[in-house]
């Protein structure tokens, strides 16, 4: 009798045993969902692309697979919403696309799909407040929600709270420490807060992780640029277009670099290049290259080229150019500059105080009476102007970066001039710590000229 | 010695298992062939996956990784955890190249390196290992030794986190799979070992400052806590980690720690050591014997120094952790804690067990060769076979490690042999003198030697004070050597019987518990062999028999029997049983064959009772033959003295001796009888019979048949007394019985004969057979009888008128049917016939 049982509880152990593997199996061997809802198998292949696309920075790329998706299956609501937040905002593209959405029938959709259109037509529709507490709720009860967070760390980051975004990301790659965009974000977080170690830790993991990408190349090299060390950042760079040899920003941040080592035929060949590359070609029509020329000949000394470039780049712009305006300034032509700086007021005006882009347009407008005064002279309160404008600026990014040196080592001048020279050389020791040889390197003939009697 | 028991031994011996387990699969896993970079990590996995070293002539050292680096990132991927980093690493295989970002000196770099073949064992680890099976086995023995005694159980207990700390918490840390589990296991054990040494130390040798206290009746509410403090003892630190975690978890106040456990469970393991090292000198202090206290002296000292200096070293230099310096200064002195912990033991008898230092020492060698034998093994195979896929493949290491454990019982031996001989030449000469005591028993034919043996020479090789010898006689079991003291007779017990049979060798009286309750009798006699001096008692027997009991007083010193001399003690006594009973059988058989030689003589005197020749005058033949079943027999034939004409044949009841002595009283008393009587008239001489064969008791019969002739000479006379009817052969062949009156009942079975003469007339030719029943239940091999028809048909077939033929052609049918079968029983027959 109990041999019996005996049989029979390890027949069923047995039992159990086997349908548990047998479950697992096929369980395991289940295919996952798509999460993407479309009855075109094409068009999810080209959505699929995109999100690849999106997820290397290559934006351009990323439009021409969405828009392709949409073609293929035009009611694929993910791919009209992914194409709709590629352009800007205030773009009627993007309002039109998602309009679009505005009408789609959430029934069937999957659960990342219901929640990634509330979230992005709720703040489509200007209430990014409701926008952001709808995604935190919503990450309440799903926390491992990867792409959720992702999305949520993005609002962070487009609001540049940089504190919450940090923290944000931070969470993100504890959960998926291989998620390169969120090392990304991260670099540059730190970055525009001056962590350049832990912002270079970042970019290098980032091109660890992902090294066929153009991206961790590029950023790196814009950091590399800001830190003076042009040998690895023009390498870093050519790398990324070696990766990627349409990768307008490592063209673009190649003049920089070129123009922050004072090397100018180095920049004449970057910007030939740049002007070269067929899918940049949307940077000459915005006279993006047109003002990094003005800008080659301006820091070259060649002040008349400089002046007619500037005089045809962006003719009918509505916003303030810094080299316009400095040409006016110096060359005494204070209306002009006061022009200048009514763009830039202007620009300020309309942006809402919540925007982020409020603070660089008010550092700018700083920048330029700051500018406009130390001409006149009056040292002690062009410092003033320019001091503020430096509190309000960051090192986020090769371009905005520049700025804040640029505005600096006019500041120290002024610091100077004003006799403040202990501020001076404590301003000039901070950016030598960022970068050593911008002081030496990025000479500024008009501040020479000042500094000599008159431009 | 704490006395106190606990049915705790089952779970700690899984517990041990489970423990000798894990520490072997944390062995074997670090020898599967798997893709090894060549790193071996820090234990601190809260601080990434932090480089302690790196193999000589790794892929890690070739590509330039260093101690101190820390590994971000392997084949692209940023690694979270050792377990991820393996996963990652599992995935290529030995030979290719990868990608490593690397954390050094505050920047992150990245290098390519190769990946090689696993070996991240190196002599130190195969120390730590051998120290840490030198414990178990030292514990197990312990155990196994004394399996009731709380000190043991947790001495055993502890002797098994020593073995899953050494083994698991020093392993050098690799990326397996198996590491995070290997390592926290490595890790609780650390934390519960000072709750282990502690508990142990408030025990050993015997928990005398808490008895002390205790029976004084202070400090009550202590001495409870204490009974029942050791549920605290091993809570606490898991409690403090619990708490150092939550703090730096939940507070954020991060506190330093130390191979993976908080600096706080450092200390903690610190303080419980020096109170346990307080409680084992107050334990020290009220030992009154000298002996004990410098056992216990040692104990303290070699925890002093075997664990001082690990404690030590990890607490002031942390960062030397993992280094040589800390391996000579911190881990190898802690070898002194099982050497002097089974020194003490073994020398001072601190537990009564003096097997441990040898199984201890004997073990640590063996392990230490093992191990040697498998790296070596491994060593030559990767040298000769380099090239070889053999070497890459997962079998071999499992080959290998079967043809090792082949090896290791012989190995074994050979160390037991040398290290008997070198350390414990008094137990070789023990068992020695053991075994020759065995084999003079084997050689001994007479048993009042191996009595001696037994109850002499024994005692005086074992210690025991004296032994005494019961042997079996009948329902009893009788003293036959030992002291006077010792009552002489013992009854036979059945229960007693049942219980030495299940337990065999040697019972000691304090270990019969549920019999004793079982059965007042044994209880009794227990009672009254324990007043006598006796503790212990073992059964003789062989396969056929029981043969009897030997009695065993105490031990001259304290300690019980071990596992071999009990073995030896039992042999012994096997031998012992089977020469008693040699020498039993011996003696039976002698008394069998002088029994045999007097049966032989009396068969002599009975065959010559029976006359050569009958005769019947007046014209009458007689022919007789008389066949006993046995040697002797109850059957005869006689020619009365008078009348001159009178044959008499009987058949006593019984066979053998009793039949033969019963037949010589009735012949006897026949012959005397006729002798007495003036006139013999056959019914009054079988009264007669009757009476004096009915005198002697003893339920005793005698059948009779007597043939005897007419006064004209031509009538047969017979008289029948419970014997069968006679059979009358006509001349024309037909056979009938003769006529018998109804009181024919045998001599001795009523007091009253009333036996009657009958008479028939024969014509010339014509016979008369008589016969015992021994004829017609003489047996056929397939065991029918032979019966009365077939004894008719002998007859009537037999045409002769010759009673001699008659007599030889019935024998012969009777000799037919038997087939050589012994008879049944005896066999008589007399045959008549009247001549013409």
């Amino acid at each position: 009798m109990r041999k019996t049982w005996w049989w029979i509880s390890m027949v069923g152990v047995a039992t159990t045993v086997a349908l548990g593997v047998a479950g697992y199996a096929l369980w395991s061997f289940q295919d996952e969902p798509a999460p993407w809802t479309t009855r075109s198998p094409k068009a999810l292949e080209a959505f699929d692309e995109g999100i690849w696309n999106l997820s290397r920075f290559y934006f351009r790329d990323a439009v021409v697979q969405f828009e392709r998706a949409l073609e293929l299956d035009p009611d694929f609501p993910m791919a009209r919403l992914h194409l709709a937040l590629l352009h800007e905002e205030g773009d009627p593209e993007r309002d039109r696309l998602m309009e679009g959405l505005a009408t789609v029938n959430a029934e069937g959709m999957t659960e990342m799909e219901r929640w990634l259109l509330t979230y992005w037509l709720t703040r489509h529709g200007g209430d990014v407040e409701g926008a952001r507490t709808f995604l935190v709720g919503y990450l309440e009860g799903r926390p491992d929600d990867a792409y959720a967070r992702f999305t949520l760390c993005g609002d962070r980051w487009m609001a540049q709270d940089w504190d919450a975004a940090d923290a944000c990301y931070r969470k993100l790659i504890e959960m998926h420490p291989n998620w390169v965009l969120a090392q990304s974000r991260l670099g540059y977080i730190a970055m525009a807060r001056g962590r350049f170690d832990e912002a270079e830790e970042h970019f290098l993991t980032y091109r660890y992780i992902a090294p066929d990408q153009a991206a961790p190349y590029g950023s790196l090299g814009q950091l590399l640029t800001i830190r003076g060390r042009y040998d690895e950042a023009r390498d870093s760079l050519g790398e990324a277009l070696a990766q990627k040899g349409d990768y307008c920003e490592a063209h673009v941040s190649r003049v920089r670099l070129s123009l922050m080592a004072a090397d100018f035929d180095g920049a004449d060949q970057a910007i030939d290049q740049l002007e070269g590359t067929p899918g940049c070609g949307f940077l000459v029509e915005r006279g993006y290259v047109c003002d990094l020329r003005a800008w080659r000949a301006y820091l070259a000394g060649r002040t008349g080229e400089a002046r007619k470039r500037v005089a045809v780049c962006r003719q009918d712009r509505s916003f303030a150019s810094l080299l316009i305006h400095r040409m006016a300034a110096m060359g005494g032509d204070l209306a002009a500059a006061e022009a200048e700086e009514a763009l830039a007021a202007e620009a300020l005006a309309s942006t809402d105080e919540t925007d982020p882009a409020a603070l660089l347009n008010e550092a700018i407008l700083l920048h330029l009476q700051g500018v406009r005064t130390m001409v006149l002279g009056d040292w002690g309160k062009a410092a003033e102007l320019l001091e503020s404008a430096d509190r309000l600026n960051n090192y986020w990014g090769l371009e905005r970066a520049i700025f804040k040196l640029f505005n600096r080592l006019n500041l120290i001048y002024c610091l100077e001039r004003a006799g403040r020279d202990g501020e001076a050389e404590a301003l000039r020791e901070q950016v030598e710590a960022v970068n050593p040889r911008y002081l030496e390197d990025y000479r500024l003939p008009d501040l020479e000229a000042l500094a000599g009697g008159g431009w | 010695m704490e006395t106190r028991r606990l049915d705790l031994t089952p779970v700690l011996l899984l517990f041990g298992l489970l423990a000798f387990g894990l520490a072997g699969l944390s062995i074997t896993d670090m020898f599967l062939p798997r893709p090894y970079d060549g790193v071996v990590l820090g234990k601190d996995r809260g601080s990434g996956l932090k480089v302690r070293k790196v193999i000589p002539d790794s892929g890690a050292m070739s590509a330039g990784l260093q101690p101190g680096d820390e590994i971000v990132g392997i084949g692209r991927e940023v690694v979270r955890d050792a377990p991820h980093a393996a996963r990652i690493l599992n995935g290529y295989r030995i030979g290719d190249r990868v990608d490593y970002l690397v954390r050094r000196d505050g920047g992150l770099e990245e290098l390519n390196l190769e990946l090689g073949r696993r070996r991240i064992g190196d002599g130190s680890y195969f120390y730590i290992c051998s120290l840490g099976f030198a414990f178990f086995f030292v514990g197990l023995f312990v155990l196994v030794r004394q399996p009731g005694l709380l000190t043991s159980q947790v001495f055993y207990f502890m002797c098994c986190l020593f073995l899953l700390f050494l083994v698991c918490w020093m392993r050098p840390a690799s990326y397996s799979g198996i590491d995070a589990a290997v390592l926290s296991i490595g890790t609780s054990a650390f934390l519960l070992l000072p709750s282990a040494f502690l508990h142990f130390y408030m025990l050993f040798p015997r928990p005398a400052w808490l008895q002390e206290m205790d029976a004084a009746g202070r400090f009550r509410p202590v001495v409870w806590l204490f009974r029942r403090a050791w549920l605290w003892i091993y809570a606490l630190p898991l409690m403090v980690f619990a708490a150092s975690w939550a703090v730096s978890k939940l507070l954020g106040i991060r506190q330093p720690w130390l191979g993976d456990v908080p600096v706080t469970s450092w200390w903690l393991l610190a303080l419980a050591m020096m109170a346990g090292l307080w409680a084992l000198r107050a334990n020290a202090q009220r030992i009154d014997r000298s002996r004990e206290r410098r056992g216990v002296a040692l104990v303290l000292l070699g925890s002093l120094f075997g664990l001082g200096p690990f404690v030590v070293a990890s607490l002031l230099f942390p960062e030397k952790n993992g280094s040589q310096a800390f391996f000579v200064a911190g881990v190898m002195p802690l070898a002194l804690v099982p050497v002097t912990f089974a020194y003490a033991i073994v020398r001072f008898q601190l537990l009564d067990i003096r097997v441990i230092l040898r199984r201890s020492l004997l073990y640590t060698v063996t392990t230490a060769l093992v191990t040697g034998l498998y790296a070596g093994g491994i060593a030559m195979f990767n040298a000769v076979f380099r090239d070889s896929r053999l070497v890459a493949s997962g079998y071999f290491p499992i080959v290998l490690a079967l043809a090792i454990v082949l090896l290791f019982d012989p190995v074994r031996r050979r160390v037991q042999r040398v290290i008997d001989r070198g350390f414990f030449a008094e137990r070789a000469r023990l068992q020695r003198a053991m075994l020759d005591l065995g084999e003079a028993m084997n050689a001994q034919a007479d048993p009042a030697a191996v009595v001696r043996d037994l109850v002499e020479r024994l005692p005086q090789i074992l210690g025991f004070r004296f032994a005494a010898l019961y042997l079996r006689r009948g329902d009893r079991l009788e003293r036959t050597a030992g002291p006077a003291e010792l009552p002489l007779h013992l009854p036979v017990l059945k229960d007693l019987d049942h219980f030495l049979e299940r337990d065999s060798g040697l019972t000691r009286l304090d270990r019969m518990g549920s019999l004793l309750l079982r059965s007042p009798e044994v209880a009794h006699q227990v009672e009254v062999l324990r007043a006598s001096g006796v503790r212990a008692l073992a059964d003789l027997a062989s396969r056929r028999r029981r043969i009897g009991m030997v009695l065993f007083s105490g031990r001259r010193q304290a300690s019980p029997l071990e596992e071999d001399e009990s073995q030896l003690l039992q042999r012994l006594l096997d031998q012992a049983s089977l020469a008693l009973e040699t020498g039993l059988l011996l003696e039976e058989r002698t008394q069998q064959a002088e029994l045999e030689r007097e049966i032989e003589i009396a068969a002599s005197i009975q065959a010559q009772l029976l006359p050569d020749r009958l005769r019947i005058p007046g014209g009458w033949r007689v022919a007789a033959d008389c066949r006993p079943a046995r040697i002797v027999g109850g059957d005869f034939f006689t020619q009365l003295p008078r009348p001159a004409d009178a044959i008499v044949y009987g058949d006593v009841s019984g066979k053998s001796v009793s039949g033969a002595l019963v037949m010589m009283a009735a012949h006897e008393a026949l012959l005397s009888l006729t002798t007495a009587m003036d006139q013999v008239v056959p019914s009054r001489l079988f009264d007669l019979a009757n009476e004096r064969i009915y005198s002697l008791g003893g339920r005793r019969f005698v059948a009779l048949g007597y043939f005897g002739t007419s006064e004209d000479g031509k009538r047969l006379r017979y008289l029948v007394a419970g014997q069968p009817p006679p059979l009358l052969r006509r001349l024309d062949g037909r056979v009938e019985e003769l006529k018998l009156p109804d009181h024919r009942l045998p001599l001795g079975a009523m007091i009253d004969g009333r036996y009657q003469e009958m008479e028939i007339e024969m014509q010339p030719g014509e016979l008369v057979l008589g016969y015992s029943d021994g004829v017609t239940d003489a047996r056929s091999p397939e065991g029918d009888f032979f019966g009365e028809e077939r004894l008719f048909d002998v007859v009537a077939r037999t045409e002769t008128q010759d009673p001699d033929r008659l007599v030889a052609e019935v024998l012969g049918a009777v000799d037919a049917f038997t087939r050589g079968e012994l008879l049944y029983d005896d066999l008589t027959l007399v045959a008549v016939s009247r001549a013409d």
